[in-house]
Protein backbone atom coordinates (compact mmCIF):
# COMPACT_ATOMS: atom_id res chain seq x y z
CA UNK A 1 0.00 0.00 0.00
CA UNK A 2 1.21 3.35 -0.90
CA UNK A 3 2.03 6.17 1.73
CA UNK A 4 0.51 8.72 -0.68
CA UNK A 5 -1.81 11.20 0.87
CA UNK A 6 -5.35 10.21 0.94
CA UNK A 7 -7.99 12.63 0.18
CA UNK A 8 -11.81 11.64 0.80
CA UNK A 9 -15.30 13.16 -0.64
CA UNK A 10 -18.00 12.61 1.20
CA UNK A 11 -21.35 13.67 -0.58
CA UNK A 12 -23.47 13.18 2.48
CA UNK A 13 -21.79 15.62 4.04
CA UNK A 14 -23.22 19.37 4.43
CA UNK A 15 -20.02 20.71 3.44
CA UNK A 16 -19.74 21.44 -0.25
CA UNK A 17 -17.13 19.32 -1.76
CA UNK A 18 -14.76 22.33 -2.89
CA UNK A 19 -14.60 23.21 0.67
CA UNK A 20 -14.09 19.29 1.74
CA UNK A 21 -10.69 19.53 -0.78
CA UNK A 22 -9.38 22.35 0.42
CA UNK A 23 -9.63 21.57 4.07
CA UNK A 24 -8.01 19.01 3.79
CA UNK A 25 -5.39 19.77 1.22
CA UNK A 26 -4.76 22.95 4.12
CA UNK A 27 -4.72 20.26 6.81
CA UNK A 28 -1.92 18.07 5.00
CA UNK A 29 0.21 21.07 3.93
CA UNK A 30 0.21 22.90 7.90
CA UNK A 31 0.40 19.13 9.89
CA UNK A 32 3.24 18.57 6.78
CA UNK A 33 2.50 15.70 5.00
CA UNK A 34 2.83 17.58 2.02
CA UNK A 35 6.33 19.02 2.07
CA UNK A 36 7.28 22.55 0.55
CA UNK A 37 7.48 22.66 -3.11
CA UNK A 38 4.99 19.21 -3.97
CA UNK A 39 3.21 19.23 -7.16
CA UNK A 40 -0.48 18.55 -6.67
CA UNK A 41 -2.17 17.14 -9.25
CA UNK A 42 -3.17 18.30 -11.93
CA UNK A 43 -7.10 19.52 -11.65
CA UNK A 44 -8.63 17.39 -14.09
CA UNK A 45 -6.98 14.18 -12.58
CA UNK A 46 -8.15 14.59 -9.34
CA UNK A 47 -12.22 15.97 -10.63
CA UNK A 48 -11.61 12.86 -12.71
CA UNK A 49 -10.53 10.78 -9.38
CA UNK A 50 -13.19 12.24 -7.39
CA UNK A 51 -15.92 11.86 -9.80
CA UNK A 52 -16.13 16.03 -9.38
CA UNK A 53 -16.46 19.01 -11.89
CA UNK A 54 -13.07 20.60 -12.73
CA UNK A 55 -14.74 23.51 -11.44
CA UNK A 56 -14.80 22.02 -8.09
CA UNK A 57 -11.27 21.37 -7.83
CA UNK A 58 -10.30 24.39 -9.31
CA UNK A 59 -12.24 26.65 -6.74
CA UNK A 60 -10.69 24.42 -3.91
CA UNK A 61 -7.36 25.02 -5.55
CA UNK A 62 -8.16 29.03 -5.75
CA UNK A 63 -9.00 29.63 -2.33
CA UNK A 64 -6.07 27.49 -1.13
CA UNK A 65 -3.56 29.78 -2.94
CA UNK A 66 -5.72 32.64 -1.48
CA UNK A 67 -4.76 31.23 2.01
CA UNK A 68 -1.41 30.79 1.26
CA UNK A 69 -0.59 26.90 1.48
CA UNK A 70 -0.20 26.30 -2.56
CA UNK A 71 0.94 28.43 -5.04
CA UNK A 72 0.25 28.09 -8.91
CA UNK A 73 2.28 28.86 -12.16
CA UNK A 74 1.34 29.17 -15.61
CA UNK A 75 3.14 25.79 -17.06
CA UNK A 76 4.38 25.06 -13.62
CA UNK A 77 1.37 23.78 -11.61
CA UNK A 78 0.18 23.90 -8.34
CA UNK A 79 2.73 23.20 -5.61
CA UNK A 80 2.90 23.40 -1.49
CA UNK A 81 4.20 26.91 -0.76
CA UNK A 82 6.44 27.03 2.07
CA UNK A 83 4.38 27.73 5.54
CA UNK A 84 5.78 29.64 8.84
CA UNK A 85 6.80 27.95 11.82
CA UNK A 86 8.19 24.44 12.52
CA UNK A 87 5.98 21.57 11.14
CA UNK A 88 5.88 19.70 14.22
CA UNK A 89 4.19 22.39 15.78
CA UNK A 90 1.53 23.28 12.88
CA UNK A 91 1.11 19.78 12.70
CA UNK A 92 -0.12 20.01 17.01
CA UNK A 93 -2.10 22.84 16.32
CA UNK A 94 -4.57 20.67 13.56
CA UNK A 95 -4.37 17.54 15.79
CA UNK A 96 -5.54 19.74 18.32
CA UNK A 97 -8.26 21.63 16.49
CA UNK A 98 -9.27 18.12 15.04
CA UNK A 99 -9.77 16.66 18.90
CA UNK A 100 -11.70 20.31 20.72
CA UNK A 101 -14.16 19.98 17.44
CA UNK A 102 -14.40 16.01 17.75
CA UNK A 103 -15.03 16.55 21.89
CA UNK A 104 -17.74 19.45 21.01
CA UNK A 105 -19.37 16.76 18.75
CA UNK A 106 -19.67 13.80 21.17
CA UNK A 107 -20.66 16.09 24.67
CA UNK A 108 -23.33 17.77 22.44
CA UNK A 109 -24.51 14.04 22.63
CA UNK A 110 -23.79 13.61 26.19
CA UNK A 111 -21.06 11.07 25.82
CA UNK A 112 -18.73 10.26 28.42
CA UNK A 113 -14.70 10.74 28.10
CA UNK A 114 -14.03 7.18 28.05
CA UNK A 115 -16.44 6.16 25.78
CA UNK A 116 -15.39 9.06 23.33
CA UNK A 117 -11.42 8.06 23.88
CA UNK A 118 -12.51 4.12 23.41
CA UNK A 119 -14.30 4.84 20.33
CA UNK A 120 -11.49 7.11 18.87
CA UNK A 121 -9.68 3.49 19.53
CA UNK A 122 -11.92 1.66 17.81
CA UNK A 123 -12.10 3.65 14.43
CA UNK A 124 -8.08 3.67 14.28
CA UNK A 125 -8.21 -0.37 15.06
CA UNK A 126 -10.82 -0.01 11.94
CA UNK A 127 -8.89 1.73 9.53
CA UNK B 1 -8.19 -14.43 -24.56
CA UNK B 2 -9.51 -10.97 -22.45
CA UNK B 3 -12.34 -9.27 -24.44
CA UNK B 4 -9.97 -6.38 -24.19
CA UNK B 5 -7.65 -7.86 -26.26
CA UNK B 6 -10.13 -9.18 -28.49
CA UNK B 7 -11.36 -6.05 -29.49
CA UNK B 8 -7.68 -4.09 -30.13
CA UNK B 9 -6.94 -7.57 -32.14
CA UNK B 10 -10.02 -7.30 -34.04
CA UNK B 11 -9.51 -3.52 -34.79
CA UNK B 12 -6.14 -4.20 -35.89
CA UNK B 13 -7.25 -6.99 -38.35
CA UNK B 14 -10.09 -5.21 -40.16
CA UNK B 15 -8.13 -1.85 -40.01
CA UNK B 16 -5.40 -3.68 -41.73
CA UNK B 17 -7.54 -5.38 -44.32
CA UNK B 18 -9.59 -2.52 -45.00
CA UNK B 19 -6.27 -0.11 -45.73
CA UNK B 20 -4.90 -3.60 -47.82
CA UNK B 21 -8.04 -3.32 -49.60
CA UNK B 22 -7.93 0.07 -50.20
CA UNK B 23 -4.76 -0.42 -51.59
CA UNK B 24 -4.16 -2.86 -54.46
CA UNK B 25 -5.54 -3.12 -57.58
CA UNK B 26 -3.28 -2.00 -60.37
CA UNK B 27 -5.24 1.52 -61.32
CA UNK B 28 -4.04 4.42 -59.33
CA UNK B 29 -7.25 5.49 -57.71
CA UNK B 30 -8.07 7.42 -54.95
CA UNK B 31 -8.02 4.19 -52.40
CA UNK B 32 -4.55 3.94 -51.08
CA UNK B 33 -5.02 7.55 -49.60
CA UNK B 34 -7.81 6.29 -48.04
CA UNK B 35 -6.10 3.52 -46.55
CA UNK B 36 -4.11 5.15 -43.66
CA UNK B 37 -7.24 6.93 -42.69
CA UNK B 38 -9.34 4.26 -42.61
CA UNK B 39 -6.52 2.18 -40.54
CA UNK B 40 -6.83 5.17 -37.91
CA UNK B 41 -10.29 4.77 -37.75
CA UNK B 42 -11.04 1.24 -36.97
CA UNK B 43 -7.52 1.06 -34.97
CA UNK B 44 -8.83 3.59 -32.86
CA UNK B 45 -12.38 2.31 -32.40
CA UNK B 46 -10.86 -1.09 -31.33
CA UNK B 47 -8.71 0.93 -28.82
CA UNK B 48 -11.99 2.65 -27.47
CA UNK B 49 -14.24 -0.43 -27.12
CA UNK B 50 -11.49 -2.08 -25.19
CA UNK B 51 -11.15 0.69 -23.25
CA UNK B 52 -14.92 0.86 -22.32
CA UNK B 53 -14.54 -2.97 -20.87
CA UNK B 54 -12.74 -1.47 -18.07
CA UNK B 55 -15.30 0.41 -15.11
CA UNK B 56 -15.14 3.60 -14.17
CA UNK B 57 -15.52 4.05 -10.71
CA UNK B 58 -18.93 5.08 -8.64
CA UNK B 59 -19.57 8.98 -8.21
CA UNK B 60 -22.32 9.20 -6.38
CA UNK B 61 -20.93 7.26 -2.70
CA UNK B 62 -17.78 8.20 -0.48
CA UNK B 63 -15.09 8.38 -2.77
CA UNK B 64 -11.26 9.02 -2.29
CA UNK B 65 -8.26 9.84 -4.07
CA UNK B 66 -4.20 10.00 -3.58
CA UNK B 67 -2.64 13.53 -4.05
CA UNK B 68 -0.09 12.69 -6.53
CA UNK B 69 0.64 13.86 -9.71
CA UNK B 70 0.57 11.48 -12.92
CA UNK B 71 2.70 12.15 -15.93
CA UNK B 72 3.28 10.91 -19.09
CA UNK B 73 6.41 9.52 -18.66
CA UNK B 74 5.36 7.45 -15.90
CA UNK B 75 2.71 5.27 -17.88
CA UNK B 76 3.93 5.56 -21.42
CA UNK B 77 6.94 2.77 -22.53
CA UNK B 78 9.94 4.94 -23.72
CA UNK B 79 11.40 2.42 -26.02
CA UNK B 80 8.26 1.59 -27.81
CA UNK B 81 7.37 5.42 -27.98
CA UNK B 82 10.85 6.55 -29.33
CA UNK B 83 10.93 3.96 -31.61
CA UNK B 84 8.21 5.18 -33.60
CA UNK B 85 10.37 8.27 -34.40
CA UNK B 86 12.84 6.71 -36.68
CA UNK B 87 9.93 5.20 -38.49
CA UNK B 88 8.00 8.36 -39.27
CA UNK B 89 10.71 10.26 -40.38
CA UNK B 90 11.47 7.27 -42.50
CA UNK B 91 7.85 7.50 -44.08
CA UNK B 92 8.20 11.63 -44.62
CA UNK B 93 11.69 11.28 -46.02
CA UNK B 94 10.31 8.45 -48.30
CA UNK B 95 7.17 10.74 -49.48
CA UNK B 96 9.19 13.52 -49.86
CA UNK B 97 11.67 12.00 -52.57
CA UNK B 98 8.57 10.20 -54.05
CA UNK B 99 6.44 13.12 -53.98
CA UNK B 100 9.55 15.12 -56.00
CA UNK B 101 10.08 12.54 -58.41
CA UNK B 102 6.71 12.09 -59.42
CA UNK B 103 7.08 15.80 -60.89
CA UNK B 104 7.12 15.47 -65.11
CA UNK B 105 9.66 15.33 -66.52
CA UNK B 106 11.26 18.00 -68.91
CA UNK B 107 14.38 15.68 -69.68
CA UNK B 108 12.91 14.68 -72.86
CA UNK B 109 13.44 15.73 -76.51
CA UNK B 110 10.44 13.58 -77.90
CA UNK B 111 7.62 13.94 -75.58
CA UNK B 112 5.95 16.76 -74.22
CA UNK B 113 6.10 16.19 -70.14
CA UNK B 114 3.38 14.31 -69.18
CA UNK B 115 0.88 15.94 -66.16
CA UNK B 116 2.23 15.89 -62.51
CA UNK B 117 -0.94 13.96 -61.27
CA UNK B 118 1.33 12.64 -58.12
CA UNK B 119 0.51 9.20 -58.76
CA UNK B 120 2.80 8.36 -61.44
CA UNK B 121 6.73 8.72 -61.50
CA UNK B 122 8.43 11.15 -63.84
CA UNK B 123 11.56 9.90 -64.66
CA UNK B 124 15.00 11.92 -65.90
CA UNK B 125 16.06 9.68 -67.88
CA UNK B 126 12.14 10.05 -69.33
CA UNK B 127 10.97 10.05 -72.48
CA UNK B 128 9.30 6.45 -71.74
CA UNK B 129 5.58 6.21 -70.56
CA UNK B 130 5.02 6.97 -67.14
CA UNK B 131 4.92 4.03 -64.46
CA UNK B 132 1.93 4.01 -61.62
CA UNK B 133 0.79 3.52 -58.97
CA UNK B 134 3.55 5.82 -57.48
CA UNK B 135 3.62 7.04 -53.95
CA UNK B 136 3.58 11.00 -55.14
CA UNK B 137 2.43 13.93 -53.69
CA UNK B 138 -1.13 12.91 -54.14
CA UNK B 139 -0.97 9.81 -52.20
CA UNK B 140 1.48 11.42 -49.53
CA UNK B 141 -0.22 14.13 -48.63
CA UNK B 142 -3.48 12.40 -47.03
CA UNK B 143 -1.26 9.86 -45.92
CA UNK B 144 1.59 11.92 -44.12
CA UNK B 145 -1.53 14.33 -43.00
CA UNK B 146 -3.57 11.59 -41.44
CA UNK B 147 -0.25 10.52 -39.68
CA UNK B 148 0.14 13.68 -38.73
CA UNK B 149 -3.34 13.88 -37.07
CA UNK B 150 -3.11 10.51 -36.02
CA UNK B 151 0.04 11.31 -33.56
CA UNK B 152 -1.99 14.30 -32.50
CA UNK B 153 -5.21 12.12 -30.94
CA UNK B 154 -2.99 9.59 -29.39
CA UNK B 155 -1.01 12.18 -27.66
CA UNK B 156 -4.60 13.79 -26.57
CA UNK B 157 -5.44 10.24 -25.77
CA UNK B 158 -2.38 9.95 -23.51
CA UNK B 159 -3.30 12.59 -21.58
CA UNK B 160 -6.91 11.41 -21.34
CA UNK B 161 -5.85 8.15 -20.16
CA UNK B 162 -3.83 10.26 -17.29
CA UNK B 163 -7.08 11.32 -16.09
CA UNK B 164 -9.31 8.28 -16.46
CA UNK B 165 -10.29 6.83 -12.56
CA UNK B 166 -11.02 3.23 -12.72
CA UNK B 167 -12.40 0.58 -10.17
CA UNK B 168 -8.93 -0.98 -8.80
CA UNK B 169 -9.28 -4.62 -7.77
CA UNK B 170 -6.37 -7.37 -6.82
CA UNK B 171 -6.19 -8.00 -10.94
CA UNK B 172 -5.76 -4.27 -12.20
CA UNK B 173 -4.86 -1.27 -10.38
CA UNK B 174 -5.46 2.38 -11.99
CA UNK B 175 -1.89 2.10 -12.87
CA UNK B 176 -1.69 -1.22 -14.22
CA UNK B 177 -4.42 -0.03 -16.18
CA UNK B 178 -3.01 3.41 -17.54
CA UNK B 179 0.16 1.56 -18.14
CA UNK B 180 -1.34 -1.11 -20.37
CA UNK B 181 -3.53 1.36 -22.17
CA UNK B 182 -0.55 4.16 -22.98
CA UNK B 183 1.45 0.78 -24.09
CA UNK B 184 -1.82 -0.07 -26.96
CA UNK B 185 -1.71 3.46 -27.62
CA UNK B 186 1.61 3.41 -28.90
CA UNK B 187 1.78 0.67 -30.34
CA UNK B 188 -1.39 1.51 -32.27
CA UNK B 189 0.52 4.46 -33.57
CA UNK B 190 3.90 2.80 -33.93
CA UNK B 191 0.91 0.67 -36.91
CA UNK B 192 -0.46 3.43 -37.96
CA UNK B 193 3.15 4.76 -39.15
CA UNK B 194 4.70 1.16 -40.20
CA UNK B 195 2.20 0.12 -42.20
CA UNK B 196 1.93 2.67 -44.99
CA UNK B 197 5.97 3.11 -44.61
CA UNK B 198 5.45 -0.53 -45.39
CA UNK B 199 3.32 0.05 -48.43
CA UNK B 200 4.84 3.20 -49.63
CA UNK B 201 8.02 0.85 -49.99
CA UNK B 202 6.81 -1.39 -51.29
CA UNK B 203 5.35 0.32 -54.02
CA UNK B 204 8.40 2.42 -54.71
CA UNK B 205 10.61 -0.50 -55.18
CA UNK B 206 8.04 -2.46 -57.40
CA UNK B 207 7.50 1.08 -59.75
CA UNK B 208 11.39 1.08 -60.08
CA UNK B 209 11.78 -2.57 -61.00
CA UNK B 210 9.36 -2.12 -63.53
CA UNK B 211 11.06 -2.69 -67.22
CA UNK B 212 12.28 0.52 -68.81
CA UNK B 213 11.13 2.53 -66.09
CA UNK B 214 13.88 5.03 -64.65
CA UNK B 215 16.67 3.18 -65.84
CA UNK B 216 19.19 5.93 -64.35
CA UNK B 217 22.15 3.81 -62.25
CA UNK B 218 21.07 6.07 -59.00
CA UNK B 219 17.57 4.55 -59.25
CA UNK B 220 18.15 1.01 -59.34
CA UNK B 221 21.07 1.56 -56.57
CA UNK B 222 18.19 2.37 -54.22
CA UNK B 223 15.84 -0.13 -54.71
CA UNK B 224 18.03 -2.41 -52.42
CA UNK B 225 18.25 0.32 -49.62
CA UNK B 226 13.76 -0.29 -50.18
CA UNK B 227 13.99 -3.78 -49.75
CA UNK B 228 15.80 -3.60 -46.45
CA UNK B 229 13.31 -0.39 -46.24
CA UNK B 230 10.66 -3.00 -46.58
CA UNK B 231 11.93 -5.58 -44.00
CA UNK B 232 12.57 -3.21 -41.20
CA UNK B 233 8.88 -1.75 -41.61
CA UNK B 234 6.95 -4.77 -42.02
CA UNK B 235 9.15 -6.14 -38.73
CA UNK B 236 8.47 -2.75 -36.79
CA UNK B 237 4.86 -3.29 -37.62
CA UNK B 238 4.52 -6.59 -36.38
CA UNK B 239 6.00 -6.01 -33.23
CA UNK B 240 3.74 -2.91 -32.57
CA UNK B 241 1.45 -5.34 -33.51
CA UNK B 242 1.56 -7.78 -31.41
CA UNK B 243 2.03 -4.74 -28.75
CA UNK B 244 -0.96 -3.76 -29.26
CA UNK B 245 -2.65 -7.48 -28.67
CA UNK B 246 -0.44 -8.50 -26.02
CA UNK B 247 0.57 -5.68 -24.06
CA UNK B 248 3.15 -6.56 -21.68
CA UNK B 249 2.05 -7.11 -18.02
CA UNK B 250 2.69 -3.54 -15.84
CA UNK B 251 5.37 -3.38 -13.08
CA UNK B 252 3.59 -3.57 -10.24
CA UNK B 253 3.39 -0.13 -8.71
CA UNK B 254 3.08 1.35 -5.17
CA UNK B 255 1.49 4.06 -6.80
CA UNK B 256 -2.79 3.62 -6.53
CA UNK B 257 -4.72 6.59 -7.82
CA UNK B 258 -7.97 5.74 -6.46
CA UNK B 259 -9.13 3.38 -4.04
CA UNK B 260 -12.46 1.90 -4.14
CA UNK B 261 -13.92 2.89 -0.66
CA UNK B 262 -16.03 -0.04 0.47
Amino acid sequence: MSDDPLIMIDPGQPVPPYVQIRDQIADLVGAGELAEGTRLPAVRQLAADLGLATGTVARAYQELEASGHVTTRRGGGTRVAAQPGAASRRRAVIVEQHAREYVESVRRLGVAPDEAIEAVRTAFGNL
Amino acid sequence: MDRARLLRLAGLVTGILAAVSLTIGREPGVGPALSVAALVALLSAGLVAADRTVARPDTTGVRTARLVRRRLVDVVPLGPAIGVVPLVVALSGLLSVTSVASTPHTHSDFTPPNPNDGRHIGCLSGGMTQSGPWPGWFYAIPVLTTVGVAIVVAVVALRGVLARPVVESAALSGDDYRRRTASAIVAALGVVVAVPLAGAAYFTYSVLGQPLVCDEPVVQETRPWLVALIIIAAAAGAYYAARLVFPPAAVASPRAAVVAVR
